[in-house]
């Protein structure tokens, strides 16, 4: 009877487990949803302030270092891009993020949205109106971005 | 003394079967990864053929129901883009796949790649180099593409 009672107990930690691991993406926005949410929304905004103030630190923290950019000027590593931006590759005069949007699967998260960018940079980036999606993986209990891309978009 | 020899060949015995163990698993890992790749670069010609066929019922298999895609247009679901496909004037005459490249992280799968493509939008060439995300989630065995953005590469 011990044993029956440790095998159910086990296999509900089990199940438990694997609940948890489930997608939250989309189902009811539950606590841990919103604050996944709150979260990310935080995250791409200190993001983007790093970006807006070259603080490498952050980013350093916030890009994995297999983390890899894809944009309208080729593809990017993490040290090219913290390169880049030392080296006033990156002089953003402004960025305003909306639309933001968080699914999560598991250990992975996706956040997409939109940005309003005034770029003055050296690779003549453009100006305008963008769409955006940033990958991000907890590895040792920390988020970090894995993948990111970003689009103007032609209606500007 | 005489007892010793038989532990210790014990020992070796377990450390050696522990380790054909380990090795066997990596080997495996590696085959299983190398395999996950292969289905997933299988699945992107499947797209292109899709997207060049405007077979919405093969394209609609590739995508989960909450797939979002962000490109120069804007987002779109997947209803919105499997209509666009049949209805908009979007066509795709040839895609060459330049770059790909495969990372999976458990059940999500990032894709991402260059193409150069032979294309049109209502009549306005839209041919180019495009530089792509696509995030897969594996559901019930099958992977499904969960978000997609492109990005037309332009020169400095």
């Amino acid at each position: 009877m011990r044993q029956t009672l440790a095998v159910a107990l086990f296999a509900a930690i089990v199940i438990s487990f694997a609940a948890g691991q489930q997608e939250n993406s989309h189902g009811k926005a539950s606590s841990g949803t919103t604050s996944l949410q709150q979260m990310f929304t935080k995250l791409e905004n200190e993001w983007a302030k790093a970006d807006n103030g070259k603080d490498t630190a952050v980013l350093d923290r916030i890009l994995a270092d297999d983390w890899i950019y894809l944009g309208a000027h080729g593809t990017q590593t993490k040290a090219q891009h913290l390169a880049d931006l030392k080296s006033g590759g990156g002089d953003l005069e402004f960025e305003t993020l909306a639309d933001i949007k968080v699914r999560v699967f598991g250990d992975t998260a996706v956040v997409t949205g939109t940005a309003e960018q005034k770029n003055s940079d050296k690779n003549n980036t453009a100006s305008g109106h963008y769409v955006w999606t940033d990958v991000f993986v907890k590895r040792h209990g920390q988020w970090q971005a894995v993948n990111s891309q970003d689009t103007l978009m032609s209606q500007n | 003394m005489k007892r010793c020899v038989p532990a210790f060949l014990l020992l070796a015995v377990a450390v050696s079967l522990a380790s054909a163990q380990v090795h066997s698993e990596s080997k495996k890992a590696t085959a299983n990864t190398s395999g996950v790749e292969e289905e997933l670069k299988q699945l992107e010609h499947q797209w292109a053929d899709a997207d060049k066929n405007k077979d919405a019922h093969a394209l609609g298999q590739l995508l989960a129901d909450d797939w979002t895609f962000l490109g120069p247009a804007g987002v779109e679901n997947k209803a919105q883009h499997l209509a666009g496909l049949k209805t908009g004037g979007d066509k795709l005459e040839s895609i060459t796949f330049i770059e790909m490249k495969v990372r999976v992280l458990g059940n999500i799968a990032i894709v991402t790649g260059r193409e150069h493509e032979k294309s049109t939008n209502q009549g306005k060439d839209t041919s180019g180099d495009y530089l792509w995300t696509d995030v897969f989630v594996k559901r019930q065995g099958h992977w499904l593409a969960i978000n997609s953005q492109d990005t037309p590469v332009t020169t400095k």
